[in-house]
C-alpha cells in the first residue's frame, strides 16, 4: 500500500511538470511557426532555421519570460546570491553593474587627460571657457557598499584622471565627493535598480553646477535652483531599472519614478533633428515625455527617459525668457537627460551633444561654428573608457584665413500646402563635397497649419540619400542668431555627386496641411 | 540541440514524444529515428551523413559477418573495425597528430589540418563497435532492419553524450518495449532531476571553476576552491545529461544500464572507475582489457595490459596531451593499487587509515581533473603548483573571498548531492513515515528547482556540455 501510495507521488508529480511542459510549448509554439514556414518554402536552409529558431526562443518574444526573470532573480536571491547577470547587490540592496564593468584593470588616465587639457587650450583660444564634470559613480567614495571581495576600480581611475586634468590646470568640477562621499548620499541620489542617479541626485547637480557658474561670474541668474519652486511628483512601483530589468522585481525590488515640474512660467523649445521632432510648450510639454508617466511596463519601458527620451546625436533646448542669455554646450552620457531639461530652465540655448552618436562633425568644428558661451563635458567615470568622449578634433577644424563667402542670398522661399507628406523646395545652390556651409534665414511665418518646425535637408540625389537634417522652431526666429545650420560636407567619394539642400514646410513627413514662408534665405561657403 | 534548452524542451520534446505516443506500435521506431537525425543534424546538418556512413557500413558489414566463418569473418570483421576506428581516428585525432608532426618538422610536407569534430562521435562510433565486436564473437545475431540498426546507433537520447548502450542490452527493446505510466513518469522525473543538476549546479559552479581556471593571478586558496567546484561541475554536468538520457530513454520504453554511481564517496580509486562514467569502463573492460588476456596473465603482462586501457581511455577522452597524461596517471595508480590488493584490503584498515586512502583518493581525482580541465600540461602544472602556494601566489584573496561566499549555498548543496546521503538516510529509516513525507517533499522540490532551471535558461542563453567534445 505504502508502495503505492509513494508511485502516486511520482506520477502526479511527472505529469504536473509535463502539464507546465504543455502548456509552455503551445503558448510559444508560434515562434517555431515562421522559421519553419520559411524552410517549408525554400526560403532559408536547414542551418538557418535552426539559427532562428534558437535566437527566437531566447528572444523577448518567449511567452512569460519576464515571469521566468522574475522568478530566477528570487531563486537566486533566496541561495544567497549577490551577482548575477551583470547586477551587483549593493550593502543598502541597490543595484549596480556587474563586476565586469567596475572591477577592471586600471587604465593610466593620462592620455584621456591630455586630449581633455588639448580641447581645453584650444577652446581657450577662441576665447570658449571649458569645464569637464565627473558625475558620480553609483559607489560611495569609499567602496562600502560592495560584497566582501569586490572592489570598485572606477573610482581609482576616475580619481587618477581628475588629478591629471589638476595638474594640467584644467577647470574640473568634481561631483564624486559632494554627491556620494557616503553610502547615504549613494541611496538617496541614485535608483534602486538603475546605474543611473535619480530626478533627486540630478536636479542636486543642477544646482551644484549653476552655483560653480555663479561663482566664476558666467552668470547672474541662479533663481531656478531653489528647489520650492519645483512641483514634485512620484508613482510608486513604476521603475524597473538596467540591472533590475536584468535579475527581476524579486531580486532587489522596483523604483517610484519621480520628477520635478517648475512652478514658475515656461516657454521653451526641444529639438531633436535626428528624430525630427520638435516639442515645444512649457517645461513638461517640451521635456517630459508622458507615456513614460502614464504606462507601467516594467521590462520594456525606461522610465529614467522620462526626461527628453532617450540619447540622441544632438538636442537643442531653446528657452527666449530664460534668466542667463547665454548658449551652453554639453558633451554628455546618458546621465546628463534630466539634468539638461533642468539646465534649459536657466540658459537661453543648451545644446546637448552624445559623442557616442554624433558624427555630423567633430566638437570642435561644431563649437566654431556655434560659438557657445560655456561648454562641459559631462560624464561618469564609467565612460572615460569611451575614445568618443576624448577626441574633439582640434585639428580638423581649418586655420581660417577666408571668412564666409556667400553664394546665395535674399532668397524668400513660399511653399504652400500641396496635401503631401513630404513636400519640399530646392534650395537653388549645389554643393560641394569637403566644403563648409552656412544656411541661415530671418524669419518663418507660418501661413497654415500646425507644424512647429521646419526641416532642411543636406540630401545627395545621386545616391537618394539624406546625409544629415536639421529642425528649425518655426518661432525662434525671435532670435535670428538661432537660425543658423553649419554643415560639414562629406569627403568626396566619386564624381558626379549632386547634393543639394531641400527644406520642407514643416517637420518632414507630416507637411501635408502646412504652408510656410520663409524670408532672406542665405547660404556661405567657407 | 542540449536537452537543458529552451528550444528541447518546449519545441523538440512535445512534438517528438507527443507524436511518438500517437503513433501505432509498429511506427515508432522510424518516427524516433527520423527525429534522432533531425537532433543530430541541429548542431550540424553535414555530419548527418556521417552517421549514416557509420550506420551503413556497420549494417552491410554485419550483416556479411553472420554469413561468413573463418578468414573470411576475421577480415570483415577487421575491416569493418578499421572503418569506424578510421573516421574517429581522421575526425577526432588528425589535427592533434598534424600538429604534432608539422611542430617537430616545420619544413616537412606535412601541414597542419582543421577538421572539425563532429559532436558525440566518439558515443556512436563505441556503439557500432560494441554492436560489431558483439556479432562477431556471436552474442548477438546481425540486425536484419537497418532502420532499427540505426536506430540503436543514433537514439537520440544518449547519441551525443552516452551512456554507451550495449547492443546486447537493447536488443530485444528496439523491437519490442512497452511505455508504462509508472515507467513514463519515473522517465521524466529522472530527466528533469538531471536538468536540474545541469543547469542549478553544474552551470553554476562552473562559473567559479571557469573564473579559477582563467586567472591570471591565482591566490592558492582559489585555485583549490576552482579544482573543487570543477569536480563538482563535471560531475553534474556528466551524470546529468546521463539522467536525462536515461529519463528519455524510459519515456520511450527503454531501460539504460546507469552510468554513475555516487563516484565521490569511493574508498579507492580503482572503485572511481566503477562508480564513474560506468559505461565507458565496462566498454574497455570487456572489449579491450579482456581480450588481452585481463587479469589472468602473469603481473607484467597484466600491468601492460592495464597501461593500454588506460592510454585509450586517455586518448579517448580528446586529442591533447592533457588527456593522455591523465589517462596514463590513472592507469598507474590503478596498476599500483592492484598489485599492492588496496581494494580488497582497504576494508580490514583502521577507520583512520580507510579516511586518509579515501582523501588521498579525493585528492588524486581533483589532481585529474586540474588536468583535465587546463588547455596544456604546462596550464595544469602552474595550476597545481598554486594550490601549493608554490608559484609566487598569495594564499588568500579578494577573488576567494568573494567567491566562496557568492557561491557557497551551491557548494554545499552539490557536496551533499555528490553523496548517497539521502538514499543512505532512506535505507536507515526505511519503513518510518517521515521518509515518505521527505520524498514526496523531495519531488515537489523537483518540480520547484525545474522551474528554477527553466529560469535560468530564460535568462541565460548559453550553457554548454563537457562532454560534447568527446
Amino acid at each position: 500500500m505504502d508502495q503505492k501510495k509513494r508511485d502516486y507521488g511520482v506520477i502526479i508529480i511527472a505529469f504536473i511538470s509535463l502539464a507546465l511542459i504543455v502548456f509552455l510549448s503551445i503558448n510559444n509554439f508560434s515562434l517555431s511557426k515562421d522559421p519553419i514556414d520559411k524552410f517549408l518554402k525554400g526560403e532559408r536552409t536547414f542551418s538557418e532555421t535552426v539559427e532562428e529558431l534558437v535566437n527566437k526562443y531566447s528572444s523577448d518574444k518567449l511567452k512569460y519570460k519576464y515571469d521566468f526573470v522574475n522568478y530566477c532573480g528570487l531563486f537566486l536571491r533566496l541561495s544567497g546570491r549577490r551577482a548575477f547577470n551583470e547586477a551587483t547587490l549593493l550593502n543598502n540592496g541597490m543595484l549596480t553593474w556587474g563586476a565586469g564593468t567596475f572591477q577592471r584593470d586600471i587604465r593610466n588616465q593620462k592620455r584621456n587627460a591630455d586630449a581633455i587639457f588639448s580641447f581645453s587650450n584650444w577652446l581657450r583660444e577662441h576665447d570658449i571657457p571649458y569645464t569637464f564634470v565627473m558625475l558620480p559613480d553609483k559607489m560611495d567614495m569609499n567602496g562600502t557598499l560592495l560584497p566582501v571581495g569586490l572592489k570598485n576600480t572606477l573610482n581609482e581611475e576616475a580619481n587618477q584622471f581628475v588629478n591629471y586634468l589638476y595638474e594640467k590646470d584644467v577647470q574640473c568640477l568634481d561631483l564624486r565627493p559632494i554627491m556620494t562621499e557616503t553610502a547615504a548620499q549613494v541611496s538617496d541620489y541614485f535608483y534602486r535598480t538603475d546605474h543611473h542617479w535619480n530626478i533627486k541626485g540630478a536636479f542636486k547637480a543642477y544646482q551644484i553646477i549653476m552655483r560653480y557658474l555663479k561663482e566664476k561670474d558666467i552668470i547672474t541668474d541662479t533663481t531656478n535652483i531653489d528647489e520650492s519652486l519645483w512641483d514634485i511628483h512620484e508613482k510608486e512601483d513604476w521603475f524597473l531599472g538596467s540591472r533590475g530589468k536584468r535579475v527581476g522585481t524579486l531580486f532587489a525590488g522596483t523604483d517610484s519614478l519621480m520628477w520635478y515640474t517648475p512652478k514658475f512660467t515656461t516657454n521653451q523649445s526641444c529639438i531633436i533633428p535626428n528624430k525630427r521632432q520638435i516639442f515645444k510648450g512649457d517645461f513638461a510639454t517640451s521635456n517630459i515625455r508622458e507615456k513614460y508617466i502614464t504606462t507601467r511596463d516594467l521590462f520594456t519601458l525606461n522610465p529614467f527617459c522620462v526626461y527628453i527620451g532617450g540619447d540622441y546625436p544632438l538636442v537643442r533646448h531653446i528657452n527666449p525668457s530664460a534668466g542667463n542669455k547665454k548658449r551652453i554646450l554639453i558633451l554628455k552620457n546618458s546621465y546628463v537627460l534630466p539634468l539638461q531639461a533642468f539646465l534649459s530652465t536657466s540658459f537661453e540655448v543648451v545644446d546637448v551633444i552624445d559623442p557616442r552618436h554624433y558624427s555630423s562633425s567633430s566638437i570642435a568644428e561644431y563649437c566654431d561654428w556655434y560659438k557657445p558661451d560655456y561648454v562641459f563635458t559631462i560624464i561618469y567615470p564609467n565612460s572615460l573608457d569611451d575614445k568618443c568622449y576624448f577626441s574633439m578634433g582640434e585639428n580638423k577644424v581649418a586655420d581660417h584665413n577666408n571668412e564666409w563667402e556667400i553664394i546665395l542670398d535674399a532668397y524668400d522661399l513660399k511653399m504652400k500646402d500641396n496635401q503631401k507628406d513630404y513636400h519640399y523646395a530646392k534650395i537653388p545652390v549645389k554643393l560641394e563635397a569637403g566644403n563648409e556651409y552656412m544656411f541661415s534665414f530671418a524669419s518663418i511665418d507660418r501661413i497654415k497649419g500646425e507644424s512647429d518646425g521646419v526641416s532642411v535637408v543636406l540630401y545627395n540625389f545621386t545616391t537618394k540619400k539624406v546625409i544629415f537634417e536639421n529642425l528649425f522652431d518655426v518661432d525662434c526666429s525671435e532670435n535670428p542668431e538661432n537660425n543658423k545650420w553649419f554643415i560639414k560636407m562629406p569627403e568626396k567619394i566619386s564624381n558626379g555627386d549632386d547634393y543639394r539642400l531641400l527644406v520642407y514646410d514643416g517637420i518632414r513627413g507630416k507637411t501635408k496641411g502646412t504652408s510656410i514662408n520663409i524670408e532672406d534665405i542665405q547660404v556661405l561657403q567657407r | 540541440m542540449v536537452f537543458s534548452s529552451l528550444e528541447f524542451l518546449f519545441f523538440f520534446f512535445p512534438i517528438v514524444f507527443g507524436i511518438n505516443y500517437l503513433l501505432p506500435i509498429k511506427l515508432r521506431n522510424y518516427w524516433i529515428l527520423l527525429a534522432s537525425l533531425f537532433f543530430y543534424a541541429w548542431g550540424e546538418p553535414s555530419f548527418v551523413i556521417l552517421m549514416m556512413v557509420s550506420v551503413f557500413s556497420n549494417y552491410a558489414l554485419a550483416l556479411r559477418l553472420d554469413e561468413l566463418e573463418g578468414w573470411g569473418r576475421k577480415i570483415i570483421f577487421i575491416f569493418d573495425l578499421l572503418i569506424n576506428i578510421g573516421l574517429l581516428f581522421i575526425f577526432k585525432y588528425m589535427n592533434f597528430l598534424t600538429s604534432i608532426v608539422h611542430n617537430a618538422f616545420p619544413e616537412g610536407a606535412i601541414r597542419e589540418t582543421s577538421i572539425v569534430l563532429p559532436i558525440g562521435i566518439s558515443f556512436f562510433t563505441f556503439q557500432a563497435l560494441s554492436y560489431v565486436i558483439d556479432v562477431y564473437k556471436k552474442k548477438v545475431p546481425a540486425q536484419k532492419s537497418i532502420a532499427n540498426l540505426g536506430l540503436y546507433i543514433s537514439l537520440f537520447p544518449q547519441l551525443i553524450a552516452g551512456p554507451i548502450v550495449r547492443y546486447s542490452s537493447v536488443i530485444d527493446q528496439i523491437s519490442d518495449r512497452k511505455i508504462t505510466l509508472q515507467g513514463f513518469s519515473e522517465g521524466l522525473m529522472r530527466f528533469i532531476v538531471g536538468f536540474n543538476k545541469k543547469v542549478l549546479l553544474a552551470n553554476i559552479l562552473a562559473e567559479v571553476a571557469d573564473k579559477a581556471f582563467l586567472s591570471k593571478n591565482l591566490s592558492a586558496s582559489f585555485a583549490w576552491l576552482g579544482a573543487l567546484c570543477y569536480s563538482l561541475q563535471i560531475l553534474f554536468d556528466f551524470s546529468g545529461y546521463s539522467d536525462m538520457a536515461i529519463g528519455l530513454g524510459r519515456m520511450l520504453g527503454f531501460t539504460f544500464l546507469e552510468n554513475f554511481n555516487y563516484p565521490y564517496i569511493s574508498k579507492t580509486v580503482t572503485e572511481f572507475w566503477r562508480r564513474w562514467h560506468i559505461s565507458l569502463g565496462s566498454w574497455f573492460r570487456d572489449y579491450v582489457y579482456f581480450p588481452l588476456g585481463g587479469s589472468k596473465v602473469k603481473k607484467g603482462r597484466m600491468v601492460v595490459n592495464l597501461l593500454i586501457v588506460w592510454l585509450l581511455t586517455g586518448i579517448w577522452h580528446g586529442a591533447n596531451w592533457t588527456f593522455i597524461v591523465w589517462g596514463v596517471l590513472y592507469g598507474l595508480v590503478i596498476i599500483a593499487e592492484k598489485l599492492t590488493g588496496i581494494p580488497k584490503k582497504i576494508d580490514k584498515w583502521h577507520i583512520s587509515l580507510r579516511m586518509v586512502y579515501r582523501l588521498f583518493t579525493l585528492l588524486l581525482i581533483m589532481f585529474g581533473w586540474v588536468l583535465f580541465r587546463s588547455e596544456s600540461l604546462n596550464q595544469a602544472i602552474i595550476y597545481i603548483l598554486s594550490m601549493f602556494g608554490l608559484s609566487n601566489n598569495t594564499f588568500i584573496d579578494d577573488m576567494f573571498v568573494f567567491y566562496s561566499r557568492e557561491y557557497i549555498v551551491f557548494i554545499i548543496c552539490g557536496t551533499i548531492c555528490a553523496t548517497p546521503l539521502f538514499i543512505w538516510l532512506k535505507n536507515i529509516y526505511n519503513g518510518r513515515r517521515f521518509i515518505k513525507i521527505i520524498s514526496n517533499i523531495g519531488y515537489v522540490l523537483n518540480l520547484v528547482f525545474f522551474l528554477a532551471s527553466i529560469s535560468l535558461l530564460v535568462v541565460r542563453s548559453h550553457n554548454p556540455f563537457i562532454y560534447f567534445n568527446f
